[in-house]
């Protein structure tokens, strides 16, 4: 799915991806939404699936070798529609390294498997060297 | 934009305090989220660092603002959620969060600052959200 295209983005997906019930849940748990029936995926919630392991290894090779910790600068979620509990969609995926401050950009869109709009995502991570002493 | 009154510019939500986190709620937002960076979970790392114990994720405080927000204004949805993570909170520390409104109309929405700090008072960050009525915001 990860290819490096000649623009030097490493462009990931279309992944499928799921607001699976039980996922949005603990999410909803773990961030301070009261304990209640009401099942609505939360704004933050796509960030669950920026972990997928093909996404963590498009992030892994662009660091390469270089002993360092992404350091996580910001982040932005814009919706054109709410995403809805159970529902699947597809994810897709661009990661961009910038030399000057050193960090990596990460754009993700969600859409439905319509190929309706969702949701874009940024992140930014800044690339801080590990530290001598646990090198 | 909905039938209940606008939030005027320069209104604020109430103050809300979160926290603080021991190394227990790290690990498990760690877990729930997916985000592992040892930064967060791994003292000798925060410490080499330079902080003396480990930040919380930055994630897990801007997820937070969600519901300060819809208990704000429950007829409104959060369409945009932004922020940039200015300096750490720590493990330990208690967060207040807090929004106040920049603009307000019923063709754009209400748009708010976002701001959370810990023990020092001092911006740890800075953020934007966009609230929208719901005719505005369905698939």
């Amino acid at each position: 799915m990860a290819g490096a295209p000649e623009s030097g983005e490493t462009r990931i997906g279309p992944l499928p991806v799921c607001a699976d019930e039980e996922r949005v849940m603990r999410y909803r748990r773990e961030t301070g939404f009261p304990d209640t029936l009401e099942k609505i995926v939360p704004v933050a919630f796509p960030a669950v699936w920026m972990a997928a392991p093909e996404i963590d290894s498009a992030i892994r090779a662009r660091l390469g070798d270089a002993d360092v910790v992404p350091v996580h600068e910001s982040q932005s979620f814009h919706y054109f529609a709410p995403l809805r509990v159970d529902e699947s969609y597809a994810l897709t995926v661009s990661v961009r390294q910038e030399a000057e401050p050193p960090r990596l950009s990460v754009n993700a869109s969600v859409t439905t498997i319509g190929g309706e709009p969702r949701l874009h995502a940024e992140t930014l991570l800044r690339i801080v060297p590990r530290p001598a002493c646990l090198a | 934009m909905s039938g209940a009154r606008l939030p005027a510019i320069g209104e604020r939500t109430p103050d809300w305090r979160i926290g603080p986190f021991d190394a227990a709620a790290l690990q498990a937002y760690a877990a729930a989220s997916g985000d592992a960076n040892p930064l967060h979970l791994d003292d000798d790392l925060a410490h080499a660092i330079g902080f003396p114990a480990p930040p919380v994720h930055g994630m897990k405080l801007l997820a937070a603002f969600e519901p300060l927000l819809c208990a704000w204004r429950r007829d409104l949805f959060l369409a945009r959620l932004s922020a940039k993570f200015v300096q750490p909170v720590l493990r330990g520390e208690e967060v207040t969060l807090s929004g106040r409104v920049l603009r307000s109309s019923p063709e754009e929405g209400v748009f708010l600052r976002l701001l959370a700090y810990g023990a020092t008072r001092a911006p740890a960050l800075v953020g934007e959200a966009l609230m929208t009525a719901p005719r505005k915001f369905r698939p």
